[in-house]
């Protein structure tokens, strides 16, 4: 499963999926913010261009489509955007609920939960890990948290990486910087 | 011989100073100089700059008809010349920058991820110019480490000159640049299968 925001964090994803192997895996979840069009582009020619597709399966226009090729399946979850300008944080807050509850029904409906979330730091991804982190916990489920701070930050950790640093299984950087002030990080150089 | 710039401000937000710097007399006759035939600039939201630039002329853009239709990624396409010896190509937006930037000879790119990593990869020499106008800047950040390691050059519009020093500023940087007194280290290819290998060690898998 694949957490995907907002331009520069979508092109950097999409960067770092260009170089992954998938013939291991039987399935993609990209997971969308609703009207993100920028990125729902980018996962389709991302789609397009790596998976050649036998059929394509619309579930729900607003809730989440699905293209298999051969026995691998890519799936679309969107979300509704979890915060807009000016919203009240109590009212964003129950939007960020409605995201996970929403997650959890396609996940559930489709009878799929993922073994691995890709991530690099969009906001509503933060709230995301922590409930499938804590449903680790209770051995509900067992995915593992991947994260990869985006190269835009050099010498400080985004929010979304503060956040995710203690309960992301691997936590990878892009500077060295960053790698030297936090010591559960790894570094590879520049990955996108 | 074709010699070809690339100009890219960006395309969520207008960054005014680089399209004004773009369209400048300054600019475009300093490109005259340097023998480059054309200059392709993507400006963003606001076409304002460019269509009362001063300096341009515009082309007849029946001529161009074909490249307009063979060119679906680009939105409002125009053609002008400075002096006639300099082609300008201009557009808002461009789905396909990444083929430009291949067309392009050198490279000036407002400080977005994307296009900066584009032209690295494509190895072209890039200049980029950071917007200080933006309020959330961290974008600036990476500008300066990769000019740290020689991997570009990086310029900003300082508010406390005049245009004229300003632009002087970038000009004397693509001036080092084309004469070969800045050289670039080569943009190492990101490492083979390192996202596949922590994947495949988290979840167990033998490749």
């Amino acid at each position: 499963m694949v957490l995907l925001g907002s331009g520069g964090h979508t092109g950097e994803m999409i960067r770092l999926l260009d170089g992954l192997d998938f013939t291991e895996y039987s399935r993609l979840t990209l997971v969308i913010t609703e009207g993100d069009n920028g990125s729902i582009k980018k996962a389709r020619d991302f789609e397009n261009s790596n998976f050649s597709s036998n059929e394509e399966v619309i579930i729900s226009e607003h809730e989440a489509s699905m293209t298999s090729v051969g026995n691998f399946v890519v799936d679309y979850i969107f979300l509704p955007r979890a915060r807009n300008v000016g919203q009240p944080l109590i009212s964003s807050a129950i939007t960020t609920i409605g995201c996970i509850v929403q997650t959890f029904k396609i996940m559930w409906s489709r009878n799929t939960f993922p073994h691995a979330i890709l991530c690099n730091g969009p906001g509503t991804s933060v709230p995301l890990c922590y409930v499938f982190y804590l449903l680790s916990l209770v051995k509900f489920q067992n995915a593992v948290i991947i994260y990869v701070e985006s190269l835009a930050r050099v010498s400080r950790l985004s929010a979304s990486g503060w956040l995710l640093y203690p309960i992301a299984s691997r936590f990878i950087v892009q500077w060295e910087m960053l790698h030297e002030k936090f010591s559960r990080s790894e570094y590879y150089g520049i990955l996108v | 011989m074709s010699r070809t710039i690339l100009i890219t401000t960006g395309a969520t937000e207008t960054f005014k100073d680089l399209i004004q710097f773009a369209v400048s007399k300054q600019f475009l006759e300093y490109l005259v100089t340097e023998n480059f035939t054309h200059l392709i600039v993507q400006y963003g939201p606001d076409q304002s700059i460019i269509s009362t630039s001063s300096h341009l002329t515009p082309v007849d853009n029946n001529n161009n008809n074909n490249s307009v239709e063979s060119c679906p990624a680009k939105s409002n396409l125009q053609f002008f010349t400075f002096k006639q010896s300099l082609s300008v190509e201009t557009y808002a937006f461009n789905s396909a920058l990444s083929n430009d930037i291949l067309k392009a000879d050198y490279v000036i790119s407002h400080a977005g991820t994307g296009s900066i990593l584009d032209s690295l990869r494509a190895h072209r020499p890039l200049i980029v110019v950071v917007n200080n106008q933006l309020m959330d800047n961290h974008q600036a950040e990476i500008a300066k480490a990769l000019k740290d390691l020689e991997l570009l050059e990086w310029a900003e519009f300082d508010k406390s000159m005049n245009d004229e020093a300003n632009y002087d500023q970038v000009i004397k940087k693509l001036k080092a640049i084309l004469s070969n007194d800045i050289k670039f280290k080569e943009f190492p290819a990101p490492r083979n299968g390192v996202l596949n290998n922590i994947l495949a060690e988290e979840l167990g898998l033998l490749f």
